[in-house]
C-alpha cells in the first residue's frame, strides 16, 4: 500500500551509518513498537474460515506523521501468519535498507531508518531476529540487503516493523496520494492506517465498493486520520475488470487550505497552453519546403500528426534516438504543445480536452492529474481527434482509456473562431472499427496427411492492429516506411546535422534487415503455436502488405504460409480434422469464474472474422458441418459460424464479437454465452470420409 | 617518402580486412542469427608464479578478445566475473569505428550465482555498442587469481560463435601442471608445446566453434563443452617438492583440514535427537528418524561465501537455524547421527552434472556434500537436501556417482548405488465408458521414485489456497475439457513404496461421433507428442532422470456398438529409448499400452534422428482413432 512513501523517505541520500549494536533510538522505536504494542498484534490465532490460506495477515499498520510541516515519520508493523512451507519460503527472505542514523552536530538523531524482526513459534515463545548477518543484496547500492530468516516453520508468526523519520530542511516534504486497493495476496484480519498532521494539512478521501473511510479527529494542535478494516479477503484473479472500479479502495491525497478541486486543475491544464509560437521552426520547414500553400486543414493536420511520429523529429523534438522507433516512448505533453502551436500558426480551429482514465472512473474521482491524458479536437467536419503520439497511432485512435469520457475542453485556438462544439468526451469505437480478419486457405500436406498446409492473409484495424504490429512489423520497415523524400527538409543547423547522420546511417539500413526478420519470424511461428495451440514446421513466405500507419491504408495487412503438424487424426480409412481450431484458442469460463458479481470492463469494442477455406481432397467427402453452425447473439456480443461446401472447397466463417467496453455484472451470463458457443466451436471436427 | 608510403599501405591493408570483416559478419549474421557478436580472436595467457610469501601459486589470466559485430546500432554487454580469490586488474577496449571503453567507463558489483542465496560473486562490466555489422572491437582484461586451486579449468567456448581462439599456459618449470583435455574430439583443437626459457608454454589452438546454447534439458557442461582441466600439482623449491593437488590425498588433505576447523557443539540439538529415536525400536527407524527430520526440518539455503563454499557450517548453527547448504545440512545430520550413537561421516560427490571422479585432483570433482552412514557394515548415503527421498533410495542426482568419504586421515572411495528405470515407474490407467460423447471412468496414477519425489515435494511447496489447483493441473495437465471428480491422494508422508492418486473423470473432446460411427482418441495423455529435437541442438539431451512411463486404458465398448477398426501397434526399441503402442480386444473391452521408456534419460546427439524419426511416429500414432460402428 504505502510501498511509495517509504521509497521516498528510505531513499533520501544521507551519511549511513553502519549500528553493530542497538542505538538508543533504535532501542526506544524497538520499545515503542514492540513494547506498547495494540491488542491485534498480540493475537496468535486465525479464523477458521482462513485455515486453507497460505498465510494470514493477523494485523498490519502504518502510522504516519508529518508535524512542523517538516518533519515525518513513517512507522509500519506487520504481523503474518505463516500457513505453508511456500508462505515460510515468501517470507524466509527479507530484504531492507540497511538500517542508518543520521546525527546533528549534538548527536541527537535527526533522521533514522531501522526494521526489526521477530519470530513468535507456536508454543509462544517470541524471538527478536539478529539482522547483524544480513548480507549485500544483488545490486551495487550500498544500501539494499537481504536476509535469511532463521527458525522459520510452518505455523509460525513473523511480526516485524520499519521505522523511519526524516527532517526536510530546504525541499519541501513528499505528496501523498494513492489509490488504494484493500484486497492483497493474503487476507488481512486487522488494518489500521493513521496519519497525523499539524492543523493547515488536511487528507481528503474518498471510498469506493465498500471500502471503510478514515475517522477525523482534533488532537489540540494536529489532525489525527485513523481508518480501521477487518476481515479483508485476499484479491481474486478476475477477467475483464478494471480493479479501481469494481474492488474495495480508498483514495486519499493531502493537501492543504489552498488545495483546488480537479476540475478546476483540470480546467487549467486546457486553459493554460501557451500560444507563444517559438519552438515550431522544424515544423514550419517541413511545411515550407513541402506544403506552402496547402489550405485543406486536414491534409495540413494529417502531414502534422505523422511529422511528429517520424523517427528524425523525435529526435530533434524529444532526444529520442531514432535506431529502434517502434520502442519509442513519449511523455509529458509537448507534442500537444505543439501542434497547439502549429494549428494557431495555420489558423486552424481546435481545442484541447483533458480527459479522464476509464480505469479509474469519472474526472471528479481523480486526485489529481496523472491518470488524464490531453485529446486536440480539430474542429473540422467530422471532427478529428489527436490524441497521445505513439509508434503507431493515428488520427482518430486515441488511446482506448479515454474513449467515452467526459472531461474538459478549453476554448477555441484561435480565438477568431466560433466555439461551437460544446462536446466533453471523444467517440466510443465500435466493434467494426476494431476488427481483425483471417482468411486462410488449407489443404492436406500431400507428402503427409497428418499435417495442414495453410496460407494465412490477416487485415487488422483499429485498436485491434496494435499485437499484429509488433508482431509483424520491424524497425526496419519502420525506418523504411519513413523513408520519404518530403523528410528531407531542412534549414535549421540541428535538423542538417540530424539528417546528415541519417542519410549517412540509411546506407547501413539493409544490415538490420537479417537481424529484424529472424527475429519476426520466430515470434510469428510462436505466436501460431501458442494461440493455436499447435506445433508449426516450416513458417515461411511472410509479406508485410500494409503497416496500418497511414491515413491511405490505415489498416495492417500481412500474409504468411505455414505447415501445422498432428491436427488430422486417422479413423480407419477417414480423417478427422480440427479445422475450427484454427481460429485460435478462444477464452474459457472455468467453473469458479461462472458467477461473477463485479461488473465487466474491457479496454474497448472489438470482433474477430474467419475464413477457413479447406480443399476437400479428391476422393474424400465430408461429414460434420451441422456441429460448426453456430448463432449466439445478445447485447453483450455473439459468436456466429457457418460451414458449407462450394466445390471442392469446405468454406468455414466465424464471427466473434464484443460489442461494447462495458457490461454490468448482471450481463455476465450472456458474454459467457457466447464465450462458450466460440469455445464448442473450435472443439468440433469434420470427417473426410473416403469415398 | 618511404614513411607516406607504408602509411597507404597501412590504409590499403586495413580498408580491405574492414571489407572482409563486413563480408565475414554478413555470413556469420545469417549462420548464428541469435548472436549480436562473433569472437573473432581471442588470445588467454595464463600465467603461474609462485607467491614469494605463501606456498602457493598465482596466476595472471591476459585476455584480448576482437569481436565482430553482427548487428546495426545494437548493444551488448561484456562482462568479468571474480570473487574473494580474484581481482579484475585491467579492463579496457577500442573499436574499429573509434568506440572506446576504459577503466572509467566500467561498472562493478555484485551478484549472486544461480541457486545461491548469497555468494562472493562479483562482476566487473562495461557496455559495448555495436554501431554496425563489421565493426571490430578490441577488448583486454587482466584477472589475477591469488591462488591457482581456485581456477580449475579453462573452456574453449564462448556465449558467442568464435572464429578463432587461442589459450596459452605459461608456467616455470619448477612447477609441475597437468593440462588434461576433455571434449576435443570433433572439434579442430591444435596443441604445441615449447620451451621459452625456464618456462613451459602450452598452446590450443581452436577455430569455428558455435556459441554455448541456451537449450534445455543440457547435461553438466563438463559432459559436453571442450575445456581443459589445469591440475597445479607440486612445486619444487630448490632440490624439495612440495605439493600442492598433487593427488586426490592431497585434495582430501585440504578437506580434512577444513573439516578439523569445525567447533561442534551438540548440546542444542541433544534434546531433539533423544526425543526423535525414543520410541524407535531398531536402528534403521532411528536412522530414519533423524534423517527425515533434517530433511524435513531444514531449508535449503546455499550461503557460500569465500571459504564457506568448501567448509561446512557448524552443526549447532544449522540446527539453530534451521537453514543451511548441502554441507551444513550434510554436517548436522552426521552430528545428529553421532549422537544418536552412529557411525556418520561427511562425504564428498559430484553429482551427475560432473563429468570427472576422484582419480582427478581437483575442485571440480565435486559439487555437493551429503552424509553416510555405516549400518551393519552396510554404507548408506543420506542426502538431506533431497526432500521425500527415502532411506536406502538415491536421487538420480546422486547414483552411480563416486563419493570420497571422511576416514580421520584417510578417506574412502566408494560409489552411490544405481537403480534402473523402474525406481521411476510412473503408471497411469483409465477404466472408461462411453458417455454420450463423453469419456467417463475412473483414473490411477501410481508414482515411484523419482516421479513421487517430484510430485510430493512441488505439492508440498504450493500454497494452501492453490493445492487442489495443482494437484488438478498434474492429472488432467490443464485440459479444460477433462474434468475430475473424487481425487484420493495416498499418505505423501510415508516416504517408502509408491503414492496413489486416484480420481474419477470425463473428459469431452475424445469422442466424435459421425452417422453410424465413434470415433475415440484412447490417449488423451500423448507424452511426448511433438517432442522433435531442434536440427541446429549440438548437446545431448538429459532429462536428468531415467523415465519409464506406462498408460494402460481399458474401455468399455458402448451397447449397440461394435469394433471397425483398431488403429496399429507402434514399436519402436533403440538402446537409448523404446516406443510401444498395443491394442487389444479382451470380450466387449479394448484394451490400450502405451510404453515410454528412455533408459538412462539421456538421448545422446547421435541419436538424434533416431528420436526425431521414433517421436514422428509416435506423434502420428498418437491421432489415430478407434473405430465403432453401430450394429
Amino acid at each position: 500500500m504505502f510501498k511509495r512513501i517509504i521509497f521516498t523517505l528510505l531513499f533520501i541520500p544521507t551519511f549511513f551509518l553502519t549500528l553493530k549494536a542497538d542505538s538508543e533510538e533504535e532501542k526506544k522505536i524497538k520499545a515503542e513498537i514492540w513494547g506498547n504494542t495494540q491488542a491485534e498484534f498480540k493475537i496468535t490465532q486465525i479464523p477458521k474460515q482462513w485455515e486453507n490460506e497460505s498465510a494470514v495477515i493477523i494485523a498490519t499498520r502504518l502510522d504516519y506523521s508529518l508535524t512542523k510541516s517538516t518533519t515525518e515519520k513513517v512507522y509500519s508493523h506487520h504481523r503474518i501468519k505463516l500457513l505453508d512451507k511456500a508462505a515460510v519460503k515468501e517470507f524466509s527472505e527479507l530484504s531492507f535498507n540497511e538500517k542508518y542514523v543520521n546525527t546533528n552536530l549534538f548527536g541527537k538523531a535527526n533522521s533514522y531508518s531501522f526494521v526489526g524482526v521477530k519470530i513468535i513459534k507456536a508454543n509462544g515463545t517470541e524471538k527478536e531476529v539478529d539482522l547483524s548477518k544480513a548480507v549485500k543484496a544483488d545490486d551495487d547500492s550500498r544500501k539494499e540487503m537481504k536476509f535469511a530468516v532463521p527458525d522459520l516453520e510452518v505455523g509460525d508468526i513473523i511480526d516485524y516493523f520499519s521505522a523511519g523519520k526524516q527532517i526536510y530542511k530546504d525541499v519541501y516534504p513528499p505528496d501523498i496520494y494513492e489509490n488504494f486497493l484493500f484486497e492483497g495476496e493474503y487476507p488481512v484480519m486487522k488494518r489500521v492506517v493513521q496519519f497525523r498532521f499539524t492543523k493547515g494539512t488536511t487528507l481528503e478521501s474518498k471510498v469506493y465498493n465498500g471500502a471503510p473511510d478514515f475517522i477525523k479527529t482534533d488532537e489540540d494542535k494536529e489532525m489525527v486520520y485513523t481508518l480501521v478494516d477487518t476481515m479483508r479477503n485476499k484479491s481474486e484473479d478476475l477477467l475483464w475488470t478494471y480493479d479501481h472500479r469494481t474492488a474495495p479502495e480508498l483514495r486519499y491525497k493531502k493537501t492543504s487550505y489552498f488545495a483546488s478541486s480537479i476540475e478546476f486543475s483540470a480546467t487549467s491544464y486546457v486553459t493554460g497552453y501557451d500560444p507563444n509560437l517559438s519552438n515550431i521552426g522544424f515544423i514550419l520547414d517541413y511545411f515550407d519546403a513541402n506544403f506552402k500553400n496547402e489550405t485543406d486543414p486536414k491534409k495540413i493536420v494529417n502531414e502534422l500528426y505523422y511529422l511528429l511520429r517520424n523517427p528524425l523529429y523525435l529526435k530533434a523534438y524529444f532526444s529520442i534516438e531514432p535506431d529502434h522507433p517502434m520502442g519509442a516512448d513519449y511523455d509529458g505533453d509537448l507534442f500537444f504543445r505543439l501542434i497547439n502551436k502549429v494549428l494557431i500558426k495555420r489558423k486552424i480551429a481546435h481545442n484541447v480536452m483533458l480527459l479522464p482514465s476509464a480505469e479509474v472512473g469519472p474526472l471528479n474521482e481523480h486526485l489529481n492529474l496523472s491518470t488524464c491524458d490531453a485529446v486536440i479536437r480539430v474542429n473540422t467536419t467530422p471532427p478529428m481527434y489527436l490524441g497521445r503520439v505513439a509508434p503507431f497511432s493515428m488520427i482518430n485512435e486515441i488511446p482506448a482509456t479515454l474513449e467515452g469520457m467526459e472531461g474538459v475542453v478549453g476554448s477555441i485556438w484561435p480565438r477568431k473562431f466560433p466555439d461551437n462544439d460544446q462536446s466533453k468526451s471523444v467517440p466510443k469505437s465500435t466493434q467494426d472499427q476494431n476488427s481483425t480478419t483471417t482468411t486462410m486457405t488449407v489443404a492436406l500436406n500431400p507428402e503427409d496427411n497428418s499435417k495442414l498446409n495453410v496460407n494465412r492473409n490477416t487485415v487488422s484495424k483499429g485498436h485491434n492492429k496494435r499485437t499484429h504490429q509488433y508482431l509483424a512489423v520491424t524497425n526496419y520497415d519502420y525506418l523504411k516506411a519513413y523513408d520519404l523524400p518530403k523528410y528531407q527538409a531542412k534549414s535549421s543547423s540541428l535538423m542538417s546535422s540530424i539528417l546528415k547522420k541519417y542519410n549517412e546511417e540509411k546506407k547501413k539500413l539493409e544490415q538490420r534487415q537479417a537481424q529484424d526478420y529472424n527475429i519476426r519470424d520466430t515470434k510469428l511461428k510462436e505466436d501460431i503455436e501458442s494461440s493455436m495451440e499447435v506445433k508449426v514446421s516450416d513458417y515461411k513466405n511472410f509479406k508485410l502488405k500494409s503497416l496500418g500507419m497511414w491515413e491511405e491504408s490505415p489498416n495492417i495487412e500481412y500474409s504468411d504460409d505455414f505447415t501445422i503438424e498432428n491436427v488430422t487424426k486417422k479413423a480407419g480409412p477417414n480423417y478427422i480434422l480440427e479445422l475450427p481450431k484454427l481460429i485460435e484458442a478462444q477464452t474459457e469460463i472455468k467453473d469458479k469464474q461462472k458467477k461473477r458479481d463485479r461488473d465487466i470492463y474491457m479496454k474497448y469494442a472489438r470482433s474477430f472474422l474467419n475464413e477457413i477455406n479447406f480443399t476437400i481432397p479428391d476422393g474424400y467427402s465430408v461429414d460434420g458441418l451441422e456441429a460448426l453452425n453456430k448463432e449466439v447473439k445478445n447485447n453483450t456480443g455473439g459468436f456466429i459460424s457457418t460451414a458449407k461446401i462450394e466445390g471442392n472447397i469446405l468454406k468455414i466463417t466465424s464471427k466473434k464479437y464484443y460489442s461494447g467496453n462495458y457490461f454490468p455484472a448482471s450481463d455476465w451470463p450472456k458474454m459467457v454465452e457466447f464465450l462458450n458457443a466460440a469455445v464448442d466451436f473450435t472443439k468440433a471436427k469434420v470427417l473426410l470420409k473416403k469415398k | 617518402m618511404r614513411y607516406l608510403l607504408v602509411f597507404l599501405g597501412i590504409t590499403a591493408v586495413s580498408s580491405i580486412l574492414a571489407q572482409d570483416n563486413t563480408k565475414l559478419a554478413t555470413e556469420l549474421q545469417l549462420k548464428y542469427k541469435d548472436s549480436p557478436v562473433a569472437i573473432l580472436s581471442a588470445e588467454t595467457n595464463f600465467e603461474f608464479t609462485k607467491d614469494p610469501n605463501r606456498p602457493l601459486i598465482k596466476v595472471l589470466v591476459k585476455e584480448t578478445e576482437k569481436y565482430l559485430s553482427l548487428r546495426f546500432n545494437s548493444r551488448i554487454t561484456k562482462s568479468v566475473l571474480y570473487d574473494s580469490n580474484s581481482e579484475v586488474e585491467k579492463f579496457y577496449g577500442s573499436s574499429s569505428l573509434k568506440g572506446e571503453i576504459s577503466e572509467r567507463t566500467k561498472y562493478c558489483g555484485k551478484y549472486t550465482s544461480e541457486g545461491y542465496f548469497y555468494d562472493d560473486s562479483k562482476f566487473c562490466s562495461q557496455s559495448i555498442n555495436l554501431k554496425e555489422l563489421g565493426e571490430v572491437w578490441t577488448i583486454n582484461t587482466v584477472k589475477s587469481v591469488n591462488d591457482s586451486k581456485y581456477l580449475p579449468s579453462c573452456y574453449f567456448q564462448d556465449e558467442y560463435p568464435t572464429v578463432s581462439r587461442k589459450i596459452t599456459f605459461t608456467f616455470p618449470s619448477t612447477i609441475d601442471i597437468e593440462l588434461k583435455e576433455f571434449n576435443f574430439q570433433g572439434n579442430s583443437i591444435i596443441k604445441s608445446e615449447s620451451t621459452v626459457g625456464n618456462n613451459r608454454v602450452v598452446s590450443f589452438t581452436v577455430s569455428n566453434l558455435g556459441p554455448v546454447q541456451d537449450v534445455g534439458y543440457k547435461p553438466g557442461i563438463q559432459h559436453h563443452a571442450p575445456h581443459v582441466l589445469i591440475l597445479v600439482k607440486s612445486v619444487k623449491n630448490g632440490s624439495s617438492t612440495q605439493n600442492l593437488l598433487a593427488s586426490v590425498d592431497d585434495l582430501y588433505a585440504w578437506y580434512h583440514s577444513l573439516v578439523l576447523k569445525l567447533n561442534t557443539n551438540p548440546e542444542p540439538f541433544k534434546p531433539t535427537v533423544a526425543s526423535l529415536i525414543k520410541d524407535k525400536k531398531t536402528d534403521e527407524d532411528k536412522i530414519k528418524s533423524i534423517f527425515y527430520w533434517v530433511q524435513d526440518n531444514i531449508r535449503y539455503i546455499a550461503y557460500e561465501d569465500g571459504i564457506a563454499g568448501f567448509k561446512p557450517d557448524d552443526a549447532q548453527n544449522v540446527y539453530e537455524k534451521k537453514y543451511g547448504d548441502c554441507k551444513g545440512m550434510a554436517n548436522l545430520t552426521k552430528e545428529m547421527l553421532k549422537i544418536a550413537g552412529f557411525d556418520a561421516r561427511l562425504t564428498w560427490i559430484g553429482t551427475r552434472q560432473i563429468l570427472y571422479d576422484y582419480s582427478i585432483p581437483s575442485l571440480a570433482v565435486d559439487n555437493h556434500m551429503i552424509c553416510t552412514v555405516v549400518l551393519n557394515d552396510k554404507k548408506y548415503f543420506l542426502d538431506a537436501t533431497e526432500d521425500n527421498v527415502s532411506f536406502g533410495d538415491y536421487a538420480e542426482r546422486i547414483q552411480n556417482r563416486q563419493v570420497m568419504i571422511e576416514n580421520g586421515d584417510k578417506y574412502i572411495l566408494d560409489k552411490v548405488p544405481t537403480f534402473d528405470k523402474t525406481r521411476n515407474l510412473e503408471q497411469h490407467s483409465y477404466t472408461s465408458k462411453i458417455n454420450s460423447e463423453l469419456l467417463e471412468g475412473v483414473g490411477k496414477f501410481t508414482l515411484h521414485g523419482e516421479t513421487k519425489k517430484d510430485f510430493v515435494t512441488h505439492y508440498t511447496h504450493t500454497q494452501n489456497d492453490k493445492k487442489q489447483e495443482y494437484l488438478e493441473g498434474y492429472i488432467n495437465d490443464k485440459k479444460s475439457d477433462f474434468k475430475i471428480s473424487d481425487v484420493k491422494v495416498g499418505d505423501m508422508t510415508e516416504r517408502s513404496g509408491p503414492l496413489d492418486i486416484d480420481y474419477a473423470f470425463s473428459i469431452a473432446n475424445s469422442v466424435s461421433s459421425f452417422n453410424n460411427e465413434m470415433y475415440v482418441d484412447m490417449d488423451p495423455e500423448k507424452d511426448f507428442k511433438n517432442t522433435v529435437i531442434k536440427d541446429d541442438r549440438l548437446v545431448d539431451i538429459d532429462f536428468g532422470e531415467k523415465i519409464y512411463k506406462k498408460f494402460h486404458v481399458e474401455l468399455e465398448t458402448p451397447t449397440g456398438y461394435t469394433v471397425a477398426t483398431v488403429p496399429e501397434n507402434l514399436t519402436v526399441s533403440e538402446p537409448d529409448f523404446s516406443f510401444s503402442i498395443t491394442y487389444s480386444k479382451n470380450g466387449n473391452k479394448v484394451i490400450y499400452n502405451r510404453e515410454i521408456s528412455v533408459e538412462k534419460g539421456t538421448i545422446t546427439k547421435a541419436n538424434f534422428p533416431k528420436w526425431n524419426d521414433a517421436i514422428k511416429k509416435l506423434s502420428k500414432a498418437y491421432e489415430n482413432q478407434l473405430v465403432l460402428k453401430k450394429k
